[in-house]
């Protein structure tokens, strides 16, 4: 074990890289708040101040009595700006924006159509689970039990639910799409790991570790520590996204089931927001594992740390690249940040059985993640001649 | 304790680096000499694992016969470290590495940079050592463990006279229970300190014994002469010449040859320095 923390000392846990990770933090929230702090800070002020005023009287579970007077103010709202002829004029004192059109926006733009898809939820996945139910008595009426076995999947999946309350979900528009933060990762990864071989054979270390027939343990040694430093960045960078879209937009209802936000109506998990954070960590760490195992092994058959350096950047680049073209799951950039795979009911056939997509993602990266590890023990620099 | 190298033989492609080479070592300091190209490497990699040897074997046995293992300490060429980590860390390091447990680990670390007199240098980062410092630093590193054979490739090179004279008194108390061997193509480095020397060329041990035994052989064969200034070169062109002093306009010429190489010239008492000059043809 302490073997482990001496190669995190020579390649990662130093102050340089915590100078680095500061900077690219600070960069980090920038990006995120430019994004969407702007549209809710000029809409409706700081922090949304405005729109957080008329939520916190509307927000929790959905009761007629709370419903109606919001409803009846909706509707004069919309009355009184239907004509397009209404006063431009500030008014604090009436309006929570200031300005009646302001409050129109925020009241039948904003938040009615969230309280609406709350309430209407059910009707969406039961149509779901129906559809699902349909199509399981088709495939199984032709004998395809592949196809029926994963509408009958479906069909549980959806079936009974329920959003219990109504929470401000649009942070998860900024928190599950943003993916600037693993691009940090990776050069995080790339600074810290590209020189991990080369820097023994440059510091002439490799012949000494070679001479005391520790090669192999140092090789599995530096893999534990890149695993390390790749949880560490996976739950580093997914608070710093998480303390960003609280800082920009306020963050709520982690406790509510993730089909509680639009973008996730058609999502087949049930997990709640926190659950899904979790499991975000975990796929992120295997993405960037896998990256990490494969900057370990350029590092290893690289001449010297520039080289390295250049081959790591040169594969990010080219992964970055592909996924602009093919969602592969074959591909850790397309599941670094695993939103989409988690929007959408979509199976993989694994020796004839239905997968979530999502699943085959982490069972293939942790696959990837077993052959690059074979890779760096046993292939590349060599100490013995 | 025994080293036992038995029939050792390395080729590279069509080159043969080490042939057939057998010694047995026992505790005491071995200076190892060639040429560029020798086989010196070659013989260190496979004592120390990192040359797999074409055939023959190597073995470590103790006082009683029983294999030892990882009983080794190995200080290479051209050694700079982990420039961040200071010293004390980095034979942390190496204490992890060779998972070698002391009872009292910052004293165990302190006493062994006393040894090197390395003792003051604290939390400095060894990217701010000077080469002597490294080489110190070597020296500790490879003593982690309690090794019974160390073995030090080209200690000396890059080294200024003072820090040259301190690594070897260092090298010199280690010698008296260990096997110590020194490589080097720096003959003054062997003449001070080594027991036994190992002559090495294109592979082959050339000889082997103490000082005395080896310059004794070439006993008859160093000469020393006047000659005019401006015949040096042509001199030099047919004798093997070890040293030159100029004396205005004329020169006095240290050589070894087989022959008497001039009427003046008288015999002289070889050094290590000739015997390499007579078995190498070259320093």
């Amino acid at each position: 074990m302490k073997i482990v923390y001496y190669e995190m000392r020579k390649s990662w846990f130093k102050i340089s890289t915590l100078i680095i990770l500061v900077i690219l933090t600070v960069l980090n929230f920038i990006q995120a708040d430019g994004t969407c702090g702007t549209y809710y800070n000029k809409t409706y002020g700081k922090r949304g101040e405005a729109y957080f005023a008329l939520y916190n009287t509307v927000c929790g579970e959905i009761s007629e009595e709370k419903i109606a007077p919001f409803r009846e103010r909706a509707n004069w709202l919309n009355n009184e700006v239907s004509d397009m002829v209404f006063s431009s004029e500030y008014r604090p004192d009436l309006y929570y924006t200031g300005y009646i059109f302001g409050d129109f926006n925020l009241y039948n733009v904003d938040i009615a159509p969230e309280i609406s898809y709350c309430a209407t939820y059910p009707n969406i996945s039961d149509k779901i689970a129906a559809n699902a139910a349909e199509c399981f008595h088709f495939y199984k009426s032709v004998g395809n039990d592949y196809e029926a076995e994963k509408y009958a999947m479906a069909y549980k999946m959806y079936q009974n639910r329920q959003i219990p309350e109504y929470r401000a979900t649009h942070w998860t528009n900024l928190f599950f799409n943003h993916d600037f933060s693993s691009l940090l990762c990776i050069i995080m990864l790339i600074l810290g790991l590209a020189n991990s071989f080369t820097n023994e054979r440059e510091s002439g270390m490799l012949q000494i570790i070679g001479s005391s027939g520790k090669s192999k343990s140092t090789t599995l040694a530096k893999i534990a520590s890149a695993a390390v430093y790749c949880l560490f960045l996976s739950v580093y960078f997914t608070a710093a996204d998480l303390a960003a879209a609280n800082i920009t937009l306020g963050v709520d209802g982690l406790d509510m089931p993730l089909y509680s936000a639009k973008m996730f109506q058609n999502t087949p998990f049930s997990f709640s927001f926190s659950e899904t954070i979790l499991l975000w960590i975990a796929v992120k760490f295997f993405a960037l594992f896998v990256v990490a195992l494969t900057i370990l092994f350029a590092s290893k058959i690289s001449p010297n740390t520039i080289i390295s350096i250049v081959l790591s950047f040169g594969f990010a680049l080219v992964l970055i690249i592909l996924t602009a073209v093919s969602k592969s799951i074959l591909n850790p950039f397309n599941i670094i940040v695993p939103t989409e795979l988690a929007e959408e009911f979509s199976v993989v056939n694994i020796f004839g059985q239905p997968v979530l997509t999502l699943w085959a993602a982490i069972i293939l990266s942790v696959v990837e993640c077993a052959v690059l590890c074979a890779a760096n023990t046993f292939i590349g620099q060599k100490s013995r001649r | 304790m025994e080293l036992s190298i038995r029939n050792v033989t390395k080729t590279y492609g069509k080159k043969r680096a080490l042939s057939n080479f057998s010694l047995d070592f026992k505790a005491g300091v071995y200076g190892l000499l060639g040429p560029n190209g020798a086989g010196k490497s070659t013989l260190i990699g496979t004592i120390t694992g990192l040359v797999k040897a074409d055939c023959g074997s190597v073995l470590f046995t103790d006082e009683d016969g029983n294999k030892l293992h990882n009983k080794l300490g190995y200080l290479p060429q051209y050694q700079s470290y982990y420039k961040n980590y200071s010293a004390p860390e980095f034979l942390r390091y190496m204490l992890a590495l060779k998972n070698y447990k002391p009872e009292n680990t910052s004293k165990y670390i302190s006493d062994l940079l006393e040894l090197v007199n390395l003792g003051d240098v604290g939390k400095k980062r060894i990217g701010t050592f000077s080469g002597g410092m490294k080489q110190r630093l070597g020296i500790a590193q490879a003593l982690i463990g309690e090794p019974s054979v160390l073995i030090f490739d080209e200690p000396t090179a890059g080294l200024d006279p003072k820090e040259r004279v301190r690594f070897r008194n260092i090298i010199s108390s280690l010698g008296s229970d260990r096997i110590v061997i020194l490589a080097t193509h720096i003959v003054s480095d062997i003449e001070y300190i080594a027991n036994e020397i190992i002559l090495l060329n294109d592979g082959v041990m050339v000889d082997f014994g103490t000082q005395r035994e080896i310059t004794e052989k070439i006993d008859g064969k160093v000469w020393e002469f006047v000659c005019d200034s401006h015949d040096v070169l042509e001199i030099m062109s047919k004798l093997r010449v070890s040293n030159v002093v100029s004396m205005g306009e004329q020169c006095k010429i240290r050589a070894v040859c087989d022959d008497k190489p001039s009427a003046n010239a008288k015999n002289i008492a070889p050094d290590l320095e000739d015997v390499c000059l007579y078995s190498f043809g070259e320093l």
